[in-house]
């Protein structure tokens, strides 16, 4: 089986310090015919094993920018890769990678013009430094009104050279973090456990906020969804097994639970919920470990238990990542529909309980900024979304409990 | 093009339909672009209006499908019925030649066409659907979208109508299309396996909705929670999440790619019980259609298009199979631009183990830049200095939709 710590991001020999270009996709081709035998990433390479490949010899296939690069390789009957292909596979990527041709002009003619937007458009505003407050709150139940403030003394700020960082010292558990700013609409995002939130110095929006887990894999992941580079996550989550992500998640929880979500995208929820009865510190990444092993009782058709542990979920706080809200959502929007009069396993009351939890859901998701990868929507209380600006007053009365972040 | 008479499904003739029980592909293509309750005052005020693109490439795409019975290339099953609705928009009317009889894209004929391909499709397991819409759409959810027929918004605000009322939700449709569970021990439905679904429209939220309590499109499919959904059905997307379509007046770009995809620009080179055949698979065509959108990105960077996949099962089915090599659009850059006048490249591949040449060219080379079109494969590329040994050599494999490979002399 494959070493985890080189599963993970640190990968051994010449595919160190690959950086994104450990994401990108390779192809395993036949040396005879140039038929498709497999495909992984060139991170996943560092295993130096292929899963259902057969010995032989073969062309590795990258692509780079629009350039392709290829490397001849052989495989043992161990399912072992020549080392020194690898070696010479990543050496001629990183070469591309540093002299990436610009993109071509695109095949569209002329007449092809004007474009037409199918929806609002966006206009341009000059990027600036902006100052702002941070609230830090224990997970809101979802539904509650009551939510407890977390010291500011834990909120913890740093700086780079392009961003301003925020997370919460000791927290075991996600976090709700609320940022302030007079006369704008409150933004509310969750923070996984291990992770802490970015934003640009300089910035033409109020606010973008992005996520940084610290730990390569999981920003990767992070990086290739923000980039709807989907064959490449999924080439990149089907190398996990059940043994990797335990391990992973007891070192990297809120990370973890990405990864979990990446594998059930790519239809690996055996390995999710194998891993998931395995992990011990399954608090540090609830409730989206209650929601992903709730859609792998789901896809098995066992909805009496999915609707039990989708339900529970809601009664541990906000899922930290988008993906986990639309599953949570979707999934509740449909025991709400079903009649219980012919479903032995779902009751009135439980109906009635997946329609509430609906409801507060969907409040969150009418606020919710779709592009990011973690859970953010508006609203000056987290309990309650919506896109009020926040005045002097409401300002000035959380004012105590807050962090003012200077991005200067 | 002829459609089926007295049919009220939106049925399309076919050529030389696949007999009896044969296993075969269902289609529903729907385009729409005329929205006349979009137009009208108050709800002008939401941002939406006619779409010139949309009708023309389901169009496009339905002849596509179509086309197949004249050529040797095939479809993942023999199409077997092919259902199409359209509305164009005011402008497209009488510029596109649609069909006489296709029904208009409104909800009660989606609804209709959307029931009878479903029935369809539970001729067997071994059946391929097919799914693309092309029109407006929104979001409610991360992962909740509506799509909109034509007579969206009818009878709202000034009748009552709710406001999703005519319109559709993408999860209904997808989860309806899955098996439904057997009555009292009895077996699972039997319902085709492989099911494609393509939504080229917008998802972005609609504010208006944030007026109205748990607002929701009107169900098209009885939706079963308790079933095991094993079907391998992926969910093309024209926008992720929040994000916007585009259409340009020869059709979507989301559209555009995607027929460009399925014509060959979305082929790799598989192998098939030993032998190598070229055709698409989902992974192929979500790869082919991102580098489409980062290309289309570069070059209209006012006009940010995304994409997204979603239900990523088996990549494995291939969608259509073709008979011979699609061809690539190849580039040569050639490196020092001095060793042109005495530089040649050429081009060897294999069939059948023995080598064949290819292309020759030179010396000299016209350019630093040699652009030329191959048939996909493997290829040896070489390139000289005079009449000398190759100073240049690199064993390649050529895929659409193009090629780009550096060679450097010295």
């Amino acid at each position: 089986m494959a070493d985890q710590t080189k599963l993970f991001g640190a990968m051994p020999g010449s595919t160190k310090g690959l950086g994104r270009l450990a994401f990108i996709p390779v192809d395993i081709r036949d040396l005879q015919d140039g038929t498709l035998a497999g495909r992984t990433t060139l991170g996943a390479l560092g295993t130096q094993f292929l899963k259902g490949i057969r010995s032989g010899k073969f062309i590795l296939v990258g692509q780079v920018g629009h350039t392709d690069v290829f490397t001849e390789i052989s495989v043992d009957d161990s399912g072992r890769l020549d080392w020194q292909g690898v070696e010479k596979f990543a050496q001629l990527v990183r070469e591309a990678g540093s002299d990436a041709p610009a993109y071509g002009t695109a095949a569209l003619s002329d007449e092809s013009e004007p474009v037409q937007a199918r929806g609002a458009g966006q206009s341009g505003v000059v990027p600036q430094t902006i100052t702002f407050r941070v609230v830090g709150y224990e997970m809101p139940v979802l539904g509650s009104a009551e939510c407890k403030i977390i010291s500011a003394r834990n909120l913890v700020v740093e700086k780079n050279r392009e961003a301003v960082f925020i997370s919460v010292r000791g927290a075991s558990k996600p976090v709700l973090l609320q940022f302030l700013a007079a006369n704008r609409p409150a933004i509310n995002a969750i923070l996984p456990t291990g992770a802490r939130l970015g934003t640009p110095k300089f910035q033409d929006e109020w606010l973008k906020l992005t996520i940084d887990f610290q730990e390569p894999f999981a920003d990767g992941l992070v990086e290739l969804r923000a980039s709807k580079q989907f064959s490449a996550l999924k080439g990149t989550v089907e190398a996990i097994s059940d043994n990797d992500l335990v391990s992973y998640g007891e070192q990297h929880p809120g990370a973890a639970a990405l990864v979990g979500y990446a594998l059930l995208r790519a239809e690996q929820h055996a390995v999710v919920e194998k891993a998931l009865y395995r992990i011990r510190n399954l608090a540090a990444m609830e409730p989206d470990t209650t929601i992903l092993l709730a859609e792998c009782a789901m896809r098995a058709g066992k909805a009496g238990e999915a609707l039990v542990l989708f339900l529970e979920s809601t009664r541990q706080g906000i899922p930290s990542f988008s993906v986990g809200l639309s599953y949570l959502t979707e999934r509740l929007r449909l025991f709400a529909q079903t009649n219980p009069c012919g479903s032995s396993w779902l009751s009135a009351e439980a109906r009635a309980n997946a329609k509430s939890a609906l409801l507060h859901l969907q409040a969150i998701c009418m606020f919710q900024d779709y592009s990011r990868v973690f859970t953010t929507y508006r609203g000056i209380s987290p309990a309650v979304p919506g896109v009020e600006p926040l005045s002097e007053e409401d300002l000035a009365r959380l004012l105590p409990s807050s962090r003012t972040v200077n991005c200067k | 093009m002829q459609v089926v008479p007295g049919d009220t499904t939106g049925l399309i003739e076919l050529a030389s339909p696949p007999s009896g029980g044969a296993r075969g592909l269902h289609a529903l293509i729907i385009g729409v672009g005329n929205y006349p309750n979009l137009v009208r005052a108050p709800n002008n005020l939401l941002g939406m209006g006619h779409l010139d693109g949309p009708a023309r490439t389901a169009l496009k795409f339905a002849e596509f499908l179509l086309s197949f019975d004249t050529k040797p290339d095939r479809l993942a099953a023999p199409l077997r019925s092919l259902r199409l609705l359209l509305s164009p928009s005011p402008r497209e009317q009488g510029q596109i030649p649609i069909p006489a009889g296709i029904l208009p894209a409104n909800w009660q004929t989606i609804h209709t066409a959307a029931v009878a391909w479903r029935h369809a499709a539970t001729n067997s397991a071994d059946d391929v659907t097919l799914f693309y819409f092309a029109g407006h759409g929104i979001q409610r959810g991360p992962a909740e979208g509506v799509l909109f027929p034509e007579d969206v918004l009818e009878g709202y605000p000034d009748d009552g109508a709710p406001i999703l009322d005519r319109a559709f939700d993408v999860n209904n449709l997808y989860n309806g299309m899955a098996p439904k569970p057997g009555e009292l021990g009895s077996a699972p439905e039997t319902i085709a396996n492989i099911q494609y679904f393509f939504f080229d429209a917008c998802r972005s939220p609609l504010p208006a909705l944030n007026n109205f309590f748990n607002a929701s499109p009107r169900p098209i499919f009885n939706v079963r929670a308790d079933g095991v959904d094993n079907r391998i059905a992926p969910r093309f997307f024209a926008a992720n999440p929040g994000g916007l379509g585009y259409a340009t007046p020869i059709g979507t770009t989301f559209g555009e790619d995607l027929l460009k995809c399925l014509s060959g620009a979305g082929a790799d080179l598989l192998s098939s019980d030993g032998s190598p055949v070229w055709g698409i698979t989902i992974d192929r065509l979500s790869r082919v259609m991102e580098s489409m959108r980062d290309e289309w990105n570069a070059t209209y960077p006012a006009y940010r298009r995304s994409f997204e996949l979603g239900n990523i099962t088996s990549t494995k089915p291939i969608l259509v199979q073709f008979a011979s090599p699609p061809v690539v659009a190849c580039r040569f850059t050639i490196q020092p631009d001095t060793a042109l006048a005495e530089a040649s490249l050429k081009l060897v591949t294999y069939r059948a183990g023995q080598e064949i040449m290819a292309h020759c060219e030179g010396p000299p080379l016209p350019s630093a830049c040699v652009a030329r079109e191959f048939p996909g494969g493997t290829y040896l590329i070489q390139a000289s200095h005079s009449s000398g040994p190759p100073q240049f050599q690199q064993l390649a494999v050529i895929l659409p939709p193009s090629f780009v490979q550096k060679v450097i002399f010295g």
